[in-house]
């Protein structure tokens, strides 16, 4: 009787070791159910994840390159890029829509090869890469939209992310099919594999033969394609293409719900669920600032603290266990 | 380090070949400082007018924004360069009551002239411009809300989207809305910051239409979060929330006349314009502005549609 | 200062300098006024004092975020002590040890825990920032003292008084680092932690010391500012974090850690500052100015990290 107690405090103790992230989601949602009106309902469960739903996406982004050891400030600014262009595309140009969408993924891409190329053949940290390119894309932008937004776009368009299928909505769908996609690729594949190890050691991968030029560059190409992916999303969910949307404060907050799920900044390490967790846990953190009408000015210190326990609780764990 | 300088001389002497093909007019330079025109009509309206303005008056007009909602300090350091610069004539919607007094100051002594638009500064500074023309976003926000209390027959619940926090002219608007609807039986019962973007705003009502399904009106402090807030409405299926909202966009006007929103509160952005560069040039050219009114009411009346 | 030879080579820079200045001068309007480069000085200032302190905590192999919540919050306890009639050293006093408590919590949370900096200090700073709303309901507040905004804005002997204090800054911290065996430490710890632990060296001490440093510095900044505009706005931190860090590496601080030098970070600071300012003076639509300032910082850095693979060893005096 005392071997399976042993075995299932270990299995416990490896589960919340893997996964701070998760427990520390589960710990809030407790604590809210009981402690905050409103919380405990399906309608609110559904709308924290549809609000969930497309900053996972650029979260899963941002994660992959977190893992080289990189990161990509340009993140926000790519957002309200892809955003403004596929708006004017879609309504200003009038484009057919799949051609729309086609050229802003494209867009993204560009975005991403720029980034990756500048920081891995150039040379330059990719702090300062991301830092210069975000001014530069939000720049452009601005220019391309003479500073406007563009609204009230064509239904056939919207339905892309607001349809329901079998009572889920379309873009939870699609960011659930890429968490799949980035799921297989990360954990169960070569890629993924070879992204670890670059990420732990970039000279031995290397010499173990890994392509490490064009992995690295093709991470912020991946990020960035993502990031074009949920600027779609984002400007169907809220009806309006701007060049201002995301920005500097999205790209914090995303690189926060990876970090609280668990990725390393010096590379290496990252998890499709932590990083998944990571978005929720902010996300309910929001909503229980809203349900529980927190004055407006108290929030943001509010937030600022839990998310603080948050790391601290992950980084005791991942030394006490 | 040679080399860096090497490029920078590169990139500013092709800066300034740039820029000096593209002087036109050989009129006074005038400035208009305010805080970012992306992603905000009313500001890019301003702007615009002033702009016409200034061409038609043949001054020749210089644009410098801080590039975002808050940065205070940077639209001190650029007026501080259009006095270095030496322009003949300064329009500013100031970002801060207070902050930019002390550079105003030195424009003063540096007998640049200057006129206030939007925004104004502290009591007690009169003699540090010409005038000040502006919509009260105050005013704007009672209006509104006496507005809103009339149409919900003096009674109902509603909810709040403010603008970012720090903000003075959201901050006002809300003030103005809550005294607005002072001495009716309305109750605000959610009340949080939409940070002018469309996505915090959709998030934010959102979440308060969960612990509050039961609204009648909604009051937010620009129209360029109504958006998101209609999205959301529409997701919960509150189609009958009684909208009240402040600028008087092109884009409101629209969901004015299809029936989303039930009103907004009009400012005048041309007359601001249009006002602010008579008085410059007036000024530039001499003329004794002592008899000028330290405010002019830009007027704000709100857009139904009734009135459309 | 002792030791320090002028070679041909920085005496080919100081001249490629002084050039510069003279062909922006004839190509912008007003750039070499007296009052203009002043002005910028003085716009620098605050960056360059908070670079002061980036460029040890980027040695060290750390960053700071904490640089705009922490400024607005400092200034604002600042501020509002010195409404309530309080003596301004004494409500300063209170500002920086308040930034510098703050700092030595971001130290706290990198050496005992193991927190990676970047979140830390990201944090704090928003917690700082929040702070900072709340303490008085998101108002900005001013009308302080003149002899505080004489700080801020006033000249003595023609120079603005915040020079002089972003000098001393500069002054004391390269001093520090190029003189002291503490600053020798901090090279050390960012050149390889490891033996420095080997030898002895209490590599928590250094980062307390680093971190709280820099909430000082970064507190002083937000004082300062606070007596340019004589006012305290509380979201007035925000242009200030990344101009930090862009300082301190277009200086050529290595964000490899290791290495770098302070007054090359009021260089950085300058750079910053002038590109500003003759962007503004140029009359250059915003939107135009945001795309020049991103290509300058990546062009600067790829210049200064190629240049530092061609040479193996670089000279000390610059």
């Amino acid at each position: 009787m005392g071997n399976t107690q042993v075995l299932f405090s270990q299995r416990i103790r490896k589960f919340v070791k893997n996964n701070g992230s998760v427990v520390i989601f589960l710990i809030l949602a407790l604590l809210a159910s009981l402690f905050v009106k409103n919380f405990f309902a399906l309608n609110n469960f559904l709308t924290i994840i549809k609000q969930a739903a497309i900053p996972v996406i650029a979260c899963l982004g941002i994660t992959l390159v977190l893992m080289t050891g990189g990161i990509d400030l340009s993140l926000g600014y790519t957002l309200g890029l892809c955003s403004i262009t596929v708006g004017l595309f879609v309504k200003t140009v009038g484009l057919p829509i799949w051609l729309s969408i086609v050229l802003t993924l494209l867009v993204g891409l560009l975005v991403g090869l720029i980034n990756g190329t500048l920081v891995q053949v150039v040379k330059v940290p990719a702090f300062i890469v991301t830092l210069g390119s975000g001014y530069i894309i939000f720049g452009i932008a601005q220019i391309v939209s003479s500073g406007s937004d563009v609204n009230r776009l064509p239904a056939s368009f919207r339905a892309i992310g607001v349809t329901n299928i079998l009572g889920l909505n379309t873009t939870v769908l699609i960011s659930l099919v890429i968490c799949l996609i980035m799921y297989y690729l990360l954990h169960h594949s070569t890629f993924g594999r070879a992204l670890a190890a670059f990420g732990f050691n970039a000279k031995a991968a290397r010499m173990s033969g890994i392509r490490s030029e064009a992995l690295n560059i093709l991470v912020y190409m991946i990020c960035s394609f993502l990031v074009a992916i949920a600027a779609i999303l984002l400007t169907i969910r809220v009806n309006c293409a701007q060049p201002t949307m995301g920005g500097g404060v999205y790209t914090f907050e995303v690189i926060t719900g990876a970090i609280i799920g668990g990725a390393s900044l010096f590379g290496g390490i990252g998890t499709v669920i932590g990083s998944v967790f990571g978005v929720l846990i902010i996300k309910v953190l929001e909503n229980c600032i809203n349900l529980l009408n927190v004055s407006y000015y108290t929030y943001q210190a509010f937030q600022g603290i839990v998310i603080l326990l948050a790391i601290i609780f992950e980084n005791v764990k991942n030394r006490k266990l | 380090m040679k080399k860096i300088i090497v490029i920078l001389l590169t990139l500013v002497v092709s800066f300034g070949l740039f820029a000096a093909g593209k002087a036109e007019s050989q009129g006074p330079e005038i400035a208009f400082s305010l805080k970012t025109i992306t992603n905000d009509a009313f500001q890019k309206a301003i702007a615009d007018s002033v702009e016409a303005a200034a061409k038609k008056a043949g001054a020749k007009f210089t644009l410098v924004t801080a590039g975002q909602q808050t940065a205070v300090s940077t639209q001190v350091s650029q007026v501080e360069d259009l006095i270095a610069k030496g322009v003949a004539g300064i329009v500013l919607s100031p970002m801060d009551s207070k902050a930019v007094i002390p550079v105003l100051k030195k424009a003063k002594e540096a007998n640049i002239p200057v006129v206030l638009v939007d925004q104004t500064i502290e009591d007690g500074n009169e003699d540090l411009y010409i005038s000040y023309i502006g919509t009260d976003n105050f005013n704007a926000g009672v209006v509104a809300g006496e507005t809103l209390a009339e149409v919900l027959g003096g009674q109902g619940n509603v909810l709040i989207v403010r603008g970012a926090n720090g903000s003075s002219a959201g901050d006002q608007r809300v003030d103005g809305f809550k005294a607005g609807i002072a001495g009716s039986a309305i109750r605000v019962v959610g009340e949080q910051p939409g940070d002018w973007a469309n996505d915090k705003a959709m998030q934010v009502t959102e979440n308060m239409l969960q612990a509050n399904s039961d609204i009648q009106g909604l009051f937010t402090a620009s129209d360029v979060m109504l958006n998101g807030i209609l999205t959301a409405l529409d997701n919960a299926g509150k189609n009958s929330v009684k909208i009240l909202s402040v600028d008087g966009s092109d884009d409101v006007k629209e969901m004015i006349k299809d029936g989303e929103v039930y009103g907004s509160m009009a400012q005048f952005p041309d007359v601001m314009g249009t006002k602010a560069i008579e008085l410059l040039m007036d000024s530039i050219n001499g003329k004794d502005m002592s008899g000028v009114p330290k405010y002019i009411d830009s007027g704000t009346t709100c857009i139904t549609a009734a009135s459309l | 200062m002792k030791g320090l030879k002028i070679s041909k080579k920085s005496l080919l820079i100081i001249a490629s300098v002084v050039a510069l200045f003279f062909i922006l001068g004839s190509l912008v309007p007003g750039f070499l006024s007296m009052r203009n480069l002043m002005n910028i000085i003085r716009q620098s200032s605050i960056i360059a004092i908070t670079a002061c302190a980036m460029t040890l905590v980027i040695i060290i192999k750390g960053i700071d975020l904490s640089v705009t919540g922490v400024l607005s919050f400092c200034a604002m306890v600042n501020g509002l002590l010195l409404l309530k009639g309080w003596p301004i050293l004494l409500a300063m006093l209170v500002g920086l040890a308040v930034g510098t408590a703050m700092g030595l919590f971001n130290g706290l949370m990198v050496e005992k825990l193991g927190i990676p900096a970047f979140i830390t200090t990201l944090v704090v700073g928003n917690v700082g920032g929040g702070l900072a709303l709340l303490l008085n309901a998101g108002k900005s507040i001013g009308a302080f003292p003149a002899a505080y905004v004489f700080m801020g804005n006033g000249t003595i002997l023609g120079m603005p008084v915040s020079n002089y204090i972003m000098f001393f800054f500069v002054i004391v911290t390269s001093l520090l680092m190029s003189k002291t065996r503490l600053g020798t430490y901090i090279y050390a710890m960012g050149g390889n932690e490891t033996v420095v632990k080997q030898q002895g060296i209490s590599t928590a001490a250094i980062n307390y010391f680093v971190y709280g440093f820099s909430g000082f510095c970064i507190a002083m900044a937000g004082i300062l500012l606070s007596g340019q505009l004589d006012t305290v706005h509380p979201t007035q931190g925000e242009p200030y974090q990344l101009d930090a860090i862009a300082a301190c590496v277009i200086g050529g601080v290595s964000m490899l850690g290791g290495e770098g030098k302070v007054y090359l970070a009021l260089v950085g600071a300058l750079i910053i500052g002038v590109q500003r300012n003759v962007l503004n003076l140029l009359g250059i639509h915003p939107f135009y100015q945001n795309i020049f300032v991103g290509i300058i910082i990546i062009v600067i850095v790829a210049i200064n990290i190629h240049q530092k693979r061609r040479t193996i060893e670089i000279s000390k005096i610059f």
